[in-house]
C-alpha cells in the first residue's frame, strides 16, 4: 500500500513549474513590481535575490501570464554558446530560423532591432543571467540601447554579481526588484498551500506551529531549502510508516524526524 | 530510501550533543545548590553548638566561681526566721562587710556576697548540722540593685537552667521585699529540685509575706511529714507562736 507520504514528498520537488507556484504576499509583490517596471520605458529591470528565492518562477509565472499581452520569451537557462544564445535571439527578433553553418551578424542585427523601434516591444526574460559571458552580456546592452528589447536580468544576489549590475548596466537599470526569503508566517503558508493543493488536508494539518518553527529555522525561509527539507522529512515518515508506524504521530510531525531531515541535509551537525 | 538507521544514529549523537550544555548548566546548577546548602547547614550546626558550648561553659563557671568562694571563705547560709531575717537585715550587710574585708582569697575588685537573707542573726554564722537532711545552694553572684542584672539573671535562667540563678532570684527578690516573685523563683528552684530546702523555706515564708498563712502552715506541715528538718520545724513554731 502506498503511504500517505510518498504523495505528500512529492508536492516539494524543487520546480519551476507554474502550477507550483504559490502566491504569497511577497511574491505577489514581487510580480506586480514586475509587471509595471515592463509596462514603464525601460531598458532593463535588474531581479536579484539568493538562490532559492523564487525568481525563475516568478520569470516563469509572468512569462506564462503575459504570453498573450505581450511579446515575451523566457530563456531559463543560458546557450552553451555565445552564438548558439545569437541564433535563438535572431530568431525571436526576426521571427526567421537562421540558416545552418551561419553566424548571426552583430552588427546588422543591431540596425535590425532599431527599425523595430516603436513597431515592436520584445521582453526578453534572462534567468541565471550571471551564466553569461561578459561578452555576451556587453552585447545584451547595446541591444537594449535600440530600445526594441527589453530585457529582465535575472541575477544571484552576491558580490560578483553586484559588479555585473554595477559595471553593465549601471547606467540602463531603472528598476531593481530584489526578492528575499520569507518571514516564518509566509514559510508555513507556503507549506500548507502546497499540501492543500494536493488535497493532503491531513498532512497539512499536522504540520504545527512549532514544526514550522524548526523548519524555518533550518531553511532561513528559502523555498528551494525548504522545498528540499520537506521532500526528506517526507520520506522519513514514509520510511516509518511503512516499516515502523508507532514511531509516526499523525497528529503531528516528530521533532525527531525534522531533526533526522536536516541532519541528512546538512543544516546540522553532530 | 534512505538507510535509516545510521542517521537515527547520528540523530542520537546529535541529541546528546544538543542537551549537553543543559546538563552542565544543570549540574552546575545542582553543584552549587548543594555547596550553599552545605555551607549553610554547616554554618547552623557551628553556631548551635558555639552557643550550647558557650551556655555550658558560662554554666560551669559560674558554679565553679560559686564553689572555690564557698570553701575558701568557710562562709555558709543560714536558715532564719522572717522575722529576725527583717530585724537583722542591716545587722547582716555589717556581717557580709567584715566577712568580705577578711577575705585575703579576694582577687579582683567585683565584690562577691553571700545573700544571708536566712540568717538567724550574726552570732549563727556556724557550720551546718551534718545530721539534718536538707541540701544548700550557695551563691556567688555579685549582689546588685540594678534591675536589669535581675533581667540578666532571669535569661540566663532561660538559657541554662541552672537552679544557682532561680535560687538567687528567689533570695534576691525575696530580700527586696517583691515576694510574688520570690515565691515564683522559689518555686522554679524547687521544680528542679524538690529536695532544696532553702527554696522551699522562701517559698513558704513568701506566702507568709504575701498573708497565706494557712496556707503556709499547711504546706510546712506536709513537709514535715516527709523531712525531719530543724529549720522547718522552728519556722513553723514561729508561724504558730
Amino acid at each position: 500500500m502506498k503511504s500517505r507520504y510518498s504523495v505528500a514528498k512529492n508536492v516539494f520537488i524543487d520546480s519551476i513549474d507554474i502550477d507550483d507556484y504559490i502566491e504569497l504576499e511577497s511574491s505577489v509583490d514581487a510580480y506586480q513590481k514586475l509587471q509595471q517596471g515592463m509596462d514603464k520605458p525601460l531598458k532593463m529591470i535588474l531581479l536579484f535575490g539568493m538562490p532559492g528565492t523564487g525568481k525563475s518562477i516568478l520569470l516563469n509565472r509572468t512569462q506564462e501570464t503575459l504570453k498573450h499581452q505581450k511579446e515575451i520569451y523566457y530563456f531559463d537557462t543560458p546557450a552553451p554558446t555565445e552564438k548558439e544564445f545569437f541564433q535563438k535571439l535572431f530568431k525571436i527578433i526576426t521571427e526567421k530560423k537562421l540558416p545552418q553553418n551561419t553566424e548571426v551578424n552583430f552588427s546588422a542585427l543591431i540596425d535590425f532591432c532599431k527599425k523595430l523601434r516603436d513597431k515592436r516591444e520584445i521582453i526578453i526574460l534572462l534567468d541565471e543571467a550571471q551564466m553569461y559571458s561578459t561578452g555576451i552580456m556587453e552585447k545584451i546592452r547595446l541591444l537594449s540601447d535600440t530600445r526594441s528589447i527589453k530585457f529582465v536580468i535575472s541575477l544571484h544576489k552576491t558580490e560578483d554579481e553586484d559588479l555585473i549590475a554595477k559595471d553593465h548596466f549601471k547606467s540602463r537599470i531603472w528598476e531593481v526588484i530584489e526578492l528575499k526569503n520569507v518571514t516564518n508566517e509566509e514559510q508555513s503558508i507556503y507549506v500548507h498551500k502546497k499540501l492543500l493543493k494536493k488535497n493532503l488536508f491531513e498532512i497539512a494539518n499536522s504540520i504545527n506551529a512549532k514544526n514550522m518553527k524548526l523548519i524555518y529555522k533550518f531553511t532561513h525561509g528559502n523555498y528551494r531549502e525548504c522545498n528540499k527539507l520537506m521532500f526528506t522529512i517526507f520520506e522519513i515518515c514514509e520510511y516509518y510508516d511503512k516499516n515502523e508506524p508507532s514511531v509516526i504521530q499523525y497528529s503531528s510531525i516528530p521533532q525527531k524526524i525534522i531533526e533526522m531531515a536536516a541532519l541528512k541535509l546538512g543544516y546540522i551537525n553532530v | 530510501m534512505y538507510d535509516i538507521k545510521p542517521l537515527e544514529e547520528q540523530w542520537l549523537r546529535y541529541r546528546a550533543k544538543k542537551r549537553k550544555p543543559w546538563y552542565i548548566f544543570f549540574g552546575t546548577f545542582m553543584g552549587i545548590l548543594l555547596v550553599i546548602s552545605f555551607l549553610f547547614r554547616s554554618n547552623s550546626i557551628n553556631m548551635n553548638i558555639i552557643e550550647n558550648a558557650f551556655t555550658r561553659i558560662k554554666t560551669l563557671v559560674d558554679a565553679n566561681t560559686h564553689l572555690t568562694k564557698k570553701y575558701n571563705n568557710n562562709f555558709t547560709l543560714l536558715n532564719g526566721s522572717i522575722e529576725k531575717l527583717d530585724t537583722l537585715e542591716s545587722s547582716t550587710s555589717e556581717l557580709m562587710k567584715s566577712k568580705l574585708n577578711s577575705d585575703t582569697n579576694a582577687t579582683s575588685g567585683d565584690v562577691l556576697v553571700d545573700i544571708p537573707i536566712l540568717d538567724e542573726d550574726g552570732e549563727n554564722i556556724v557550720n551546718r548540722d551534718s545530721s539534718v537532711h536538707k541540701r544548700k545552694v550557695h551563691l556567688d553572684i555579685s549582689e546588685t540593685t540594678s534591675s536589669s542584672a535581675y533581667k540578666d539573671v532571669e535569661k540566663r535562667f532561660y538559657q541554662s537552667g541552672d537552679i544557682v540563678d532561680a535560687l538567687f532570684l528567689a533570695k534576691s527578690y525575696y530580700k527586696r521585699g517583691d515576694y510574688n516573685k520570690a515565691e515564683q523563683w522559689a518555686f522554679e528552684a524547687n521544680q528542679i529540685d524538690d529536695t532544696l530546702e532553702e527554696s522551699f523555706l522562701i517559698f513558704v515564708k513568701s506566702k507568709l509575706k504575701l498573708g497565706q498563712k494557712n496556707e503556709a502552715t499547711s504546706i510546712l506541715n506536709q513537709y514535715l511529714k516527709h523531712v525531719n528538718s530543724k529549720d522547718a520545724r522552728d519556722l513553723l513554731e514561729k508561724i504558730k507562736n
